[in-house]
């Protein structure tokens, strides 16, 4: 079977970790890989993927091992309640999640691990502890969402895989092949896909909002009627907008050009949460443009004129 | 510093003499309080006259201190 044949979009990502995956069954090596991306962008299921295609002794794929670096305090906590349970002489993938996280003397470990100079056991002594990690029988990838924060040096051992947003008609296929039962009428798909801002987790949950709206009426057809109508009972606005979002355009159309503090001040958020939040958004839609001050754009006021065609 | 100095230094213990009781006669103490009224008296003055007293039940309770080890959030997957 086609590898990733599961997973819609992504294909450079699906090209490169095939190549590794393949050169995994002729070497029995495997690269510390780096998974980046937004939130929602498939890290963790490309990597679950991923890892069914790495198999153990017997054959059969190797248990995948899926880590919050959020919960690691220290790399005492990490070798005590994981890696000598789990990890250890036993085949497993890695993924460390959010590794950003990563404590820095587990990071300072890592870094030292994961200097194989091409051996296959490195053993790393910690405290009053010997560690062993067997590269031939584990594999690590490691995901995060913030690359920057990570240890420069750590960074340098990984080798990078970039996520990318997904486009409307990838996300327009995730819905339908999360609803196999839905008939899709006309171009409601492609509506559907434009509110959920490439993001694949969002698009999950879309399909969970379509299905419970179809369960209570008790139908499988689904189209721009539909779809309008449950837009209006749930508030979903044209193309994915947060509340945040239009007041910030609204605000731009009502006074003019503003600076970020006056929008700090009008939406009541803070500077940086504006900025991580709801400008990223607006300035990839071109809804918004900053030059010295924040600016409304053409794109802005006709997506304006939508939300009050829609109210 | 002279160290033969006679001059005693605040704050180096109880100096002679300070007790915490004094004698007070019976008589003494009717002019300020009633026959009815609770004098407080030390235990230790109360066996040494034979009268027994009621021992003070201790109990110590253990405060109960919340298990608050944390835990390395983590999933694995048979494939």
């Amino acid at each position: 079977m086609k590898r990733f044949a599961e997973l819609v979009g992504q294909e450079d990502v699906k090209k490169k970790l095939g190549f590794y995956l393949d050169a995994h069954v002729k070497t029995q090596k495997f690269p510390f890989l780096l998974l980046t991306g937004a939130k929602g962008m498939g890290k963790t299921e490309f990597a679950k993927e991923a890892a069914r295609g790495i198999n153990a002794k017997d054959g059969a794929p190797r248990s995948f091992l899926e880590i919050n670096c959020g919960t690691i305090k220290n790399a005492q906590m990490f070798f005590e309640q994981v890696f000598a349970p789990v990890i250890q002489g036993n085949e497993v993938t890695v993924l460390l999640d959010e590794c950003q996280a990563l404590p820095k003397d587990l990071m300072t470990v890592l870094l030292s691990a994961f200097n194989t100079e091409k051996l296959d056991i490195k053993q790393i002594n910690w405290r009053d502890g010997m560690y062993e990690f067997n590269f031939k029988l584990q594999s690590f990838m490691l995901a995060t969402t913030e690359a920057d924060k990570l240890f420069s040096p750590l960074k340098d051992r990984l080798t990078p895989v970039d996520f990318q947003p997904y486009t409307i008609s990838d996300v327009a296929k995730i819905i339908e092949k999360s609803l196999p039962d839905i008939n899709f009428k006309g171009d409601v798909l492609e509506k559907i896909a434009a509110t959920v801002r490439g993001n694949a987790r969002s698009a999950v949950q879309r399909s969970k909002q379509i299905e419970l709206y179809c369960e209570t009426k008790a139908s499988k057809e689904f189209g721009t009627k539909e779809w309008n109508d449950l837009c209006d009972k749930i508030g979903i606005n044209p193309s994915g907008l947060n509340n945040t979002e239009i007041q910030i355009l609204r605000a731009l159309k009502d006074r003019g050009d503003c600076t970020l503090n006056m929008l700090s001040a009008i939406t009541g958020m803070s500077r940086s949460a504006l900025q991580r939040d709801s400008e990223i958004f607006l300035l990839q839609k071109g809804y918004m443009k900053i030059e010295g001050t924040r600016k409304l754009t053409a794109a802005g006021t006709k997506a304006l004129e939508n939300l009050h065609k829609k109210a | 510093m002279n160290n033969t100095s006679t001059v005693t230094k605040r704050g180096r213990g109880r100096p002679v003499g300070s007790t915490s009781f004094v004698n007070v006669s019976v008589a003494d103490l009717e002019q300020f309080v009633g026959t009815s009224s609770a004098i407080p008296v030390s235990r230790i003055w109360l066996e040494k006259m034979g009268l027994t007293i009621q021992p003070v039940q201790r109990t110590i309770q253990e405060s109960e201190v919340e298990s608050s080890v944390a835990k390395v959030e983590f999933k694995i997957t048979k494939l």
